[in-house]
């Protein structure tokens, strides 16, 4: 095993510091008494962040409740499902996003969207919920040319 | 007492969360480079005979013909999903030690008053509802004990995934069914001789007299055999000690000849060595730069070298360990060999705080202090963008040098333009 020392050539500067800290002058802010921590989006739509994760929307079936294709979503794992939440399920082997219904005893996964159909839970579909979604977040300006089509149809009477 | 927790096939657990098409399916996950099997699935072990080890062209037909699944190692993704069940388990267990990627232990000497099989299972169910990843949990009154219950948890008690070894009949009986070299601290050399001794099981080693394994087994048998017997010798760790060295070195995927792609590998691992440096606060003065090529070559093809390198200065600066650690890979190269291998390995590291400066440095206090800062914006921005969005220009942009990965999946749980898709249709 060989051992080198690698110096470097140069011209000496080592300089020290005259003062450590730059100098208050001036007043201090009478409101930094007052100063409060940041608003935390993540905070806000994270109850438990060991168990949330995300989601990706591809499909129209959700648009009555908000949700538009390519949304992201919040997916908490930590929740159980109550009838009327939205969920990430999984039938086939795929995610697919729905509704989580309960009614007489009977167990659906509803579309939001008249064009879709139901599916209830029976001998031959099963289905297992993924995640709840409390939160999804939705580009607005993403959404601004379908919004003008529809201003345009107002006022065009 | 004591508690293990293990997640089950955690690799191949980790990718079925994400992936349901992955479930109920034998499938594995690859070393690096797409070398052999590392973590399989239960149908993989049982139905297939797949092996910790099995080399990649080994399973090929198997894949090929549908039966196998496999992806590559995606660390990043196994990394989040360790880093959520020990945060999980702290919520339960706040006595934690992390002891590897899937296993961690914990000390439940507060929780006397607690049914604690009932605690365990609860904590289990949870875990893998809130991350979809299955674990075992083995209850003992020592580490040792702990790791022997969580293996007769994962044989015997599917089911709730937990076994609380509490009385001796129960601690005799997982003793009698668990071989001798499966014993956590005795391994396969010392194995080799007790099984040849007549000891097959570790509730025979436990009948052995204590000289004798202390005479066998010098003083770390002599603890494992304690442990066996319910005294506590193995202490929890709770704060990881200081890394004594930090290494960071891959197999090419074919052997590289020129020096400019070697330069290209070595500078990339040492920005990886500099940055886990920097992520325990040290630095370091000295390391070692060492080329190889492959072992399994004729006598006059093969090559090993390895120089060791000290500065004047006590560094973490990625710039400067990679200027120094190229001048000694050139003093090292020989033209005309077929290298696999060139690694760095970064030694007596030191907390930052501690530099000491040479009294001829020419490096000034100022001009470290704006190093300094400029590597930690340079972390900043590859930590929240990606790990090479930033990168030395030495690290060469091809890297045809680099780890295979050809079946990688994606990183589902940190980056958002790889997270999961949810049929909306």
């Amino acid at each position: 095993m060989k051992e080198i020392t690698l110096f470097r050539r140069g011209t000496a500067e080592t300089l020290i510091p005259l003062y450590a800290e730059s100098i208050h002058a001036g007043f201090e802010s009478p409101a930094a008494d007052y100063e409060e921590e940041k608003i935390d989006l993540n905070a806000y739509v994270t109850k438990y962040p060991a168990a949330t994760f995300y989601a990706r929307v591809a499909g129209e079936c959700m648009i009555g409740s908000g949700i538009f294709p390519d949304d992201i979503l919040v997916v908490d794992r930590s929740l159980t499902p109550n009838s009327g939440d939205i969920v990430v399920g999984i039938i086939d082997n795929e995610f697919i996003l729905r509704s989580y219904y309960k009614k007489n005893g009977k167990e659906y996964l509803m579309p939001d969207n008249k064009y879709f159909k139901p599916i209830e839970r029976n001998e031959t579909t099963q289905f297992e919920i993924w995640g709840v979604v409390p939160h999804s977040v939705l580009d607005q300006r993403r959404r601004n040319s379908a919004r003008l089509n529809r201003f345009e149809q107002v006022l065009r009477g | 007492m004591m508690a293990l927790i293990d997640s089950n096939n955690f690799y191949v657990s980790a990718e079925r969360v994400f992936q349901p098409e992955l479930r109920d399916k034998a499938g594995c996950v690859l070393s690096n480079n797409d070398g052999c099997a590392i973590s399989r699935s239960n149908e993989a072990k049982e139905a297939l005979g797949i092996r910790m080890g099995t080399p990649f062209f080994m399973m090929r037909q198997k894949h090929e013909s549908g039966q196998l699944w496999w992806r590559s190692s995606n660390y990043t993704l196994y990394q989040d999903m360790m880093r959520r069940i020990t945060q999980i388990v702290r919520d339960t267990f706040p006595d934690q030690e992390i002891y590897s990627i899937d296993e961690c232990f914990c000390d439940l000497s507060t929780f006397k008053h607690h049914d604690l099989e009932q605690v365990a299972i609860d904590l289990r169910r949870k875990i893998l509802q809130y991350t979809g990843v299955p674990v075992c949990i083995g209850i003992g009154s020592t580490k040792t004990l702990a790791k022997i219950a969580n293996k007769v948890a994962k044989k015997l008690h599917k089911d709730t995934g937990v076994f609380y070894m509490g009385n001796q009949q129960q601690i005799d009986r997982a003793l009698k069914m668990t071989e001798v070299d499966d014993v956590w601290g005795i391994g396969p050399r010392y194995g080799i001789k007790l099984i040849k001794a007549g000891v097959r099981s570790a509730f025979d080693f436990t009948q052995l007299p204590e000289d004798y394994v202390l005479k066998l087994m010098t003083i770390q048998g002599r603890r494992t055999y304690r442990e066996l017997k319910g005294e506590r010798c193995i202490p929890m760790e709770y704060e990881r000690p200081l890394k004594e060295g930090i290494s960071n070195a891959r197999s090419f995927n074919t052997t590289v000849t020129e020096l400019a792609p070697l330069e290209e590998a070595l500078a990339t691992y040492v920005a990886n060595a500099a940055r886990k440096l920097r992520e325990q606060k040290c630095v370091c003065a000295k390391f070692m730069v060492y080329a190889q090529t492959s072992q399994f070559v004729i006598e006059s093809d093969r090559y090993t070298k390895d120089i060791v390198v000290k500065l004047s200065t006590a560094t973490s600066d990625t710039g400067t360990l990679i200027t120094a650690s190229l001048k000694a890979l050139r003093r090292i190269y020989i033209k005309g060999y077929r290298y696999q291998k060139v690694g760095v390995e970064l030694r007596d590291l030191k907390p930052e705080t501690q530099v000491q400066k040479d009294m001829f440095s020419l490096v000034s206090t100022s001009k470290f202090n704006k190093l300094q800062q400029a590597m930690a914006a340079v972390d900043h921005i590859n930590k929240n963008h990606g790990r090479n969005t930033i990168i030395h220009g030495a690290m060469g942009f091809e890297k045809k040098w680099a780890m295979r990965q050809e079946f990688l999946s994606r990183k589902f749980t940190t980056r958002m333009e790889d997270v999961i898709v949810v049929k909306a249709i």
